[in-house]
């Protein structure tokens, strides 16, 4: 039996969600990190949801999806380099004790 | 079909050879090489429209889109790009003159600007979106025993890699409504029968080229990152990448999405009226000149989205007209920053006091710079600016050049109290000269000489903007 489009839009909004919550409220930059990794995740569900309900161009949106996925990791690699980096300088990686600049 | 992107080709293999090759152990030989193929890569383009070929048009299944408005867009990313490397020629301090990575890092990001202002197809649009964000947080840190600047770069890397993800979910629902990445493509009316659901992606859209553009709500990064980060790639970052998304918004929103203008003009003309009036009303207490500079940069953004809020082709010109202003006024003035850096080690507005009795020629140099940026006639500063705002009067938002003009006269207040800190503070005791650096010194002149070329003889640029800007956008054609 196939899950209907309309079902997964509803998880992929509810994990949207989420990580828009985490992101916005986690003290660890790395849970804050995981977090954006939930959102870019929601939206390839709801990219493959969609392909599958349009149908036509299906392997051309799961090559975007891979290359999504691709540049996630990517991003994560950058994300955690420069949370080692800072963590050397402050021993900390809690976002709201890395506060040297005022913004 | 190759020869179209024969630029990023060319900047992809330099960026490896210079990253690779062990020929270049001297690192004298990084800044006129990494220069060298940039100017290569702006020539080629040229070499080949004065040839007689045409430009490609609609490349690799319509994916990539060359013509006018992109080949404009990439020469002005270009220009960008050598004045930052002559910038960095110039940093004796920061150490990054003599790090081949560095200008890897440097290459590949200009390789993803130029593939922006093309892109046709949204996955494409995300694809160098990300390229240039990824490789801008690693070059914000790249000082990664200067604790302020890895701090910088991390609050940069958080809120990008959010907004980008949010930009991600915008695209998918925009795909899930029109069944397409292809942007030519997709149906308008399909978009007008779901008003709700399409509002919802364009805002979620408008925050990902927000971040971009440090528009108000997402522009907390941008303070820290120029307070930290050194003043070479902040010079970059404040420029090149938001000319490249400001040419992609052009042919998005103002190309593509005109139908539907009323739906995202109302959003970009708050966001304008909320980023101008904030960026210029905290850009007045501050006392560090990169951290009034971010202000500045984010009140800039404001005032060229008015030029898209307009959703005309005069907005459109306008915008591009005062993006050219805004490259050689801001770059010229991080030069100056670049050198007081390398000098002093930090860019306090204490630091400048006096400068006109210390580096007179420097001193003057910098006050053009920051008489443009504050919209004083005859500067090209001032020509972006009444351009932007004609297009708004146009365009019947006339609330929205109101706005504009009280706030350039804000803005106009704390550029002037940089300039009286130059000339009329008094010169603190124990001040050694500055080195001259020629590298810093012919690239302020040419952005100097050019601001007041643009004001004073501005009628080759406009007829060029009457070429570049598409001819799809309405009323057709740039009423100048």
């Amino acid at each position: 039996m196939l899950i209907p489009t309309s079902h997964i839009l509803v998880v992929s909004a509810g994990l949207f969600a989420l990580g828009l919550f985490g992101a916005l409220t986690r003290r660890n930059a790395v849970g804050i990190l995981m977090s954006i990794e939930l959102i870019l995740n929601s939206a390839n569900l709801n990219l493959i949801a969609f392909s599958r309900s349009w149908g036509t161009q299906q392997a051309d949106l799961q090559v975007a999806v891979l290359i999504v996925i691709g540049i996630a990791a990517a991003g994560a690699v950058a994300g955690l380099a420069l949370i080692l980096a800072i963590s050397r300088h402050r021993q900390t990686i809690q976002a709201d004790e890395i506060k040297e600049l005022k913004g | 079909m190759v020869t179209a992107i024969l630029p990023e080709l060319l900047l992809t293999a330099g960026a490896i050879v210079l990253l690779l090759l062990p020929f270049l152990r001297s690192a004298r030989s990084l800044v006129p090489l990494s220069f060298a193929l940039i100017a290569v890569a702006a020539a080629i383009p040229v070499g080949l429209l004065l040839r007689g070929h045409s430009l490609g048009g609609a490349l690799f299944s319509g994916v990539f889109m060359f013509d006018k408005l992109t080949f404009f867009f990439q020469e002005l990313i270009l220009l960008s790009v050598g004045l930052v490397v002559m910038t960095v020629a110039g940093d004796a301090r920061s150490g990054l003159r003599d790090r081949r990575e560095f200008y890897c890092l440097l290459l590949l990001t200009t390789v993803g600007l130029l593939l922006m202002p093309g892109a046709q197809n949204l996955v494409l649009l995300y694809l160098a979106l990300e390229l240039v964000s990824v490789l801008s947080y690693l070059l914000s840190g790249f000082k990664k025993q200067d604790g302020l600047s890895v701090e910088a770069a991390l609050k940069y890397l958080l809120f990008g890699l959010l907004s980008t993800g949010v930009l991600l979910y915008g695209i998918s629902l925009i795909y899930g409504l029109a069944g397409t990445m292809d942007i030519r493509a997709i149906p308008v009316e399909a978009l007008r029968q779901s008003p709700a659901v399409t509002l919802a992606a364009l805002i979620l859209l408008a925050v990902g080229f927000g971040f971009k553009l440090s528009l108000v709500p997402f522009h907390g990064w941008a303070p820290d990152l120029y307070e930290g980060a050194p003043a070479p790639v902040v010079s970059f970052i404040s420029v090149a990448p938001k000319i490249a998304t400001f040419a992609v918004l052009i042919r998005l929103f103002m190309v593509w999405l005109s139908p539907i203008a009323d739906l995202w003009a109302i959003l970009f003309s708050f966001l304008a009226v909320i980023t101008m009036t904030v960026g210029n009303l905290a850009a007045l207490p501050q006392t560090n000149l990169k951290r009034l500079l971010a202000y500045s940069s984010i009140a800039h953004a404001g005032t060229m989205l008015i030029g898209l809020a307009a959703g005309t082709a005069f907005g459109a010109g306008a915008l591009a007209y005062y993006a050219v202003a805004y490259l050689l006024m801001n770059t010229g003035l991080f030069m100056a920053v670049t050198a007081m850096e390398s000098a002093e080690g930090r860019s306090d507005l204490a630091v400048y006091s006096g400068l006109a009795q210390r580096e007179p020629t420097m001193a003057a140099l910098m006050a053009v710079c920051l008489l443009s940026l504050g919209g004083i006639p005859p500067l090209a500063g001032f020509f972006g600016k009444m351009w932007v705002f004609g297009a708004a009067l146009k365009g019947n938002l006339a609330w929205l050049a109101v706005a504009g003009a009280v706030n350039s006269v804000i803005a106009a207040f704390y550029y002037l109290k940089v300039v009286k800190t130059l000339y009329l503070d008094p010169l603190p005791a124990g001040c050694k000269p500055i080195p001259c650096v020629e590298s810093l010194c012919f690239g302020m002149s040419f952005c100097v000489v050019m601001l007041f070329v643009l004001g004073l003889w501005q009628g080759p640029l406009l007829e060029i903007l009457r070429l570049v800007i598409p001819s799809q956008l309405p009323p057709g054609s740039v009423p100048w």
